[in-house]
């Protein structure tokens, strides 16, 4: 989880430029991340990413502990992609076009990197909102649980719950997933532990 | 029996799970791992969810970095931030919280109460007296007008009766004299 030093905000606060730039430089990348993942069309992936700025914009003067500045902006955007999700009502659409790719791409020697990319995606677009976004911030943010909680203004004690309910979720449906001739790389690739 | 059985089952998922971050106790984890190596599906769960791990932190971790994506967002920025006027951006650096606006909607309720109270008598004397002496001034206005009218339909009719041969005219005995002298044609007043 990426570190926002207290002095970068205070440049942000008293208007300057390049302290805006060098924050969305630091937090940019993760943050287009978690939108992709979270958001049913990754497509407004950028326009969620401008709207949570704008809003960090208005609202840092607000923001009373500068140390949670992080989870604080990974709220404003998970946030967000919940409102965008809302309105974006295709999602059947775009499963059905998504499970033709990932039939095409089976074999996973004729299978690239982004594809690949794309049955993970899909995997987790399968889940619902609640543990997509909890499974998001810790696998691919790799964000500790106090910093989950902070994100998702919820308890520590429902981050644990929640993750390991969403976790058991994951590898059922990534064990269909398998057992349809996709994502072989579970079985050909030996994964290390991420612990 | 099969709900303690799935009860059981989300338990063990959730400390595997916890296993996993490295987020039990040292006593937990040794009991947890000790379970894990005895028990051959709760192995064969946490090997898979390792491997699901480790692949998607591999493949949706690792994207590469867009090298415009921050000019883009300060443009972005830029341009919102000057469409907004001036009542706008103070808005944003409004102090209230909710709780202190309702904190401020009570104390101005109660003052309003306690002014309500203390001047209730006052007020209600003042809209009485107020009020009688709109009627009396009314009415007041009422009988001049009347006296008035009164005077003035007799002088007409003064006006209107014929005089005697010098031409003066004598007030009659039961009226007043009004003192208004009327100019005649050819006699100056």
């Amino acid at each position: 989880m990426v570190e926002i030093p207290s002095n970068l905000l205070l440049g942000c606060l008293r208007g300057d430029d390049s302290c805006w730039q060098e924050l969305i430089q630091l937090t940019g990348g993760h943050l287009k991340r978690i939108a992709r993942v979270n958001l049913r069309d990754p497509s407004f992936a950028e326009d969620v990413l401008q709207e949570t700025y704008y809003k960090v914009f208005r609202n840092l003067h607000k923001l009373r502990d500068r140390s949670r500045a992080m989870p604080w902006i990974v709220q404003i955007l998970v946030n967000e992609c919940r409102m965008l999700n809302r309105k974006t009502k295709k999602e059947t659409t775009d499963e059905n076009e998504e499970s033709l790719s990932y039939t095409l791409a089976a074999n996973p020697s004729n299978r690239g990197r982004d594809e690949t990319r794309q049955v993970l995606g899909g995997l987790l677009k399968q889940m619902p909102e609640l543990y997509r976004e909890i499974l998001v911030l810790r696998e691919v943010e790799g964000m500790d649980y106090t910093e989950i909680a902070s994100a998702l203004k919820i308890p520590v004690g429902t981050v644990r719950s929640r993750l390991a309910r969403a976790r058991a979720m994951w590898v059922d449906l990534a064990e269909e997933v398998v057992e349809e001739g996709q994502l072989l790389d579970l079985y050909y690739e030996g994964g290390g532990s991420v612990a | 029996m099969k709900e303690a059985e799935a009860l059981l089952d989300n338990y063990l998922k959730g400390m595997i799970s916890e296993y996993a971050d490295d987020a039990l106790d040292l006593e937990t984890t040794r009991k947890v791992s000790e379970f894990i190596a005895s028990n051959k599906e709760a192995e064969e769960y946490l090997m898979k969810l390792q491997r699901l791990r480790s692949l998607t932190r591999e493949q949706l971790a690792d994207t590469e970095d867009d090298p415009t994506l921050d000019l883009r967002m300060m443009n972005e920025l830029r341009l919102r931030s000057y469409d907004r006027t001036w009542w706008e951006r103070a808005w944003d650096y409004r102090m209230f919280s909710p709780r202190v606006a309702v904190a401020v909607g009570a104390v101005f309720l109660l003052l309003v109460f306690a002014l309500f109270t203390v001047f209730e008598k006052p007020v209600t004397i003042l809209y009485q007296d107020t009020k009688a002496r709109v009627m009396q001034m009314g009415d007041e206005a009422k009988t001049d007008l009347g006296e008035r009218g009164r005077e003035l339909s007799e002088e007409i009719e003064d006006l209107l009766l014929p005089g005697d041969a010098t031409g003066d005219r004598k007030p009659k005995a039961d009226q007043p004299n009004t003192g208004l002298v009327i100019p005649r044609e050819g006699c100056p007043a």
